[in-house]
C-alpha cells in the first residue's frame, strides 16, 4: 500500500516563507507594549468618528458632558483655569510687582509660579516676562473657546506632516505584522 | 492664565535651550521624537527665535520665558500624566494633563503643533477630567 503524504501547494509554501520572513512565532500581537495599545485605541477612535451619530450632525441640541438625555440642563460647567493670579498688576516694575514676585517665590501662587519666579531671578525679569507674554497675546483673562483653536496657523517646517506620515507608515507596518501573526492561528491559539 | 502655542520644532528647540530631555512618561516625548535637533547657528534656528520672540515666548538673549520654561518642565518631567482622546464633530483631539506639586499644565495636539494652557489648579483639572470621563461613560 502506497503511503499517502500530503504536501502543500506552492502558494502555501511561498506564503509560509514570507510569513517566516516578516515575523515568526511568537505572534506579534503578544508583544504589544502599552503605548502600542494606547496608540491603536486613539487611531481607532479617530476612525470611529467617521460614523457620527445623528445628534452629532446638529439635528438636536447637544447637552454638555455629564448630562443625561431628558434631564433639565444643569448650571453651566465651571470654567476651568480661573486665573489664580492677576498678571496685569505685574506688568510694570514697582512695589506691587515686587510683592507679587516675593509671594510667588515663596510659593504663594502655586508651584508653577514659584518655578517661573525662581527662573526669572528678579522682580524686574519677572515683570519683563509677563510683559512679553502680554505683548504676544498669550495672557488670557478667561478660558478661551475652542472655536479659536489652530487659528492662526503656526509657521512650521513641515515636521507635523512628516510626523503624521511616519505614524501612518508605522501603524500600517504594525497592522501588517499583526495580520501575519494572526494568520492561520485561529485553530491553535 | 497663559496660553502658548508652539510648533513641534519650536518646542524641540526650547527644550534644547533648556537642556531638558522628556521622560518616558512625558506627553512631549513621542511628538518631538520625530523632529530633528535644531543645529546651532542655522537659519532654522534664527527663524524659530524670531517667531518665538514675536510671541513673547523667548526673551532677549535667547532666554526662554520663565513661565513657558516652567510649563515645558512640567510637561517634560511630569509626576503624573493623564492622556485623553476627546471625540467630537471635529474628529479626535489628544489632550494631556501633566500634574506636579498641585498644579497642572494642559497640552493639546493641534495640526500645527502644541497648545499649552497653564497654570491650572490640580482640583480644577481633576474636576474637568471627572466631567469628561463621566460624559464619555454616559455617551454625552
Amino acid at each position: 500500500m502506497a503511503e499517502e503524504t500530503w504536501t502543500g501547494s506552492w502558494q502555501e509554501g511561498a506564503f509560509g516563507r514570507v510569513r517566516d520572513f516578516v515575523g515568526s512565532s511568537p505572534a506579534w500581537y503578544e508583544n504589544l507594549s502599552p503605548s502600542d495599545v494606547a496608540e491603536d485605541a486613539y487611531l481607532l477612535g479617530i476612525a470611529s468618528t467617521l460614523f457620527l451619530r445623528d445628534e452629532d450632525s446638529g439635528n438636536r441640541p447637544k447637552g454638555r458632558a455629564g448630562t443625561v438625555e431628558g434631564e433639565p440642563p444643569g448650571p453651566p460647567a465651571k470654567p476651568l483655569g480661573i486665573p489664580p493670579f492677576t498678571y496685569e498688576r505685574c506688568l510694570a516694575a514697582g512695589p506691587e510687582a515686587a510683592a507679587a514676585f516675593a509671594s510667588a517665590t515663596s510659593g504663594g501662587f502655586g508651584a508653577l509660579h514659584r518655578e517661573s519666579a525662581m527662573g526669572a531671578g528678579s522682580a524686574e525679569a519677572w515683570s519683563e516676562a509677563i510683559s512679553a507674554l502680554r505683548r504676544g497675546g498669550a495672557l488670557r483673562s478667561e478660558w478661551p473657546s475652542d472655536e479659536s483653536r489652530c487659528d492662526p496657523r503656526l509657521e512650521t517646517f513641515g515636521e507635523d506632516l512628516r510626523a503624521c506620515s511616519s505614524a501612518v507608515m508605522r501603524k500600517s507596518v504594525h497592522a501588517f505584522r499583526i495580520g501575519f501573526g494572526l494568520w492561520g492561528r485561529w485553530e491553535s491559539p | 492664565m497663559i496660553e502658548a502655542r508652539l510648533s513641534l520644532s519650536e518646542a524641540r528647540w526650547m527644550l534644547q535651550l533648556m537642556t531638558l530631555e522628556p521622560t518616558p512618561e512625558s506627553p512631549l516625548r513621542d511628538p518631538l521624537a520625530v523632529v530633528a535637533e535644531v543645529p546651532g547657528g542655522s537659519t532654522v534656528e534664527a527663524k524659530l527665535a524670531e517667531a518665538l520672540t514675536t510671541r513673547g515666548l523667548l526673551l532677549s538673549g535667547r532666554r526662554v520665558n520663565p513661565f513657558v520654561a516652567a510649563a515645558l518642565k512640567w510637561l517634560a518631567q511630569p509626576a503624573v500624566v493623564w492622556n485623553l482622546a476627546l471625540f467630537g464633530r471635529g474628529g479626535a483631539e489628544a489632550v494631556h494633563l501633566a500634574f506636579r506639586d498641585g498644579t497642572a499644565v494642559e497640552c493639546r495636539r493641534e495640526p500645527s503643533g502644541l497648545r499649552l494652557r497653564f497654570p491650572l489648579p490640580e482640583s480644577d483639572a481633576r474636576q474637568w477630567l471627572a466631567d469628561q470621563v463621566e460624559g464619555g461613560r454616559r455617551g454625552a
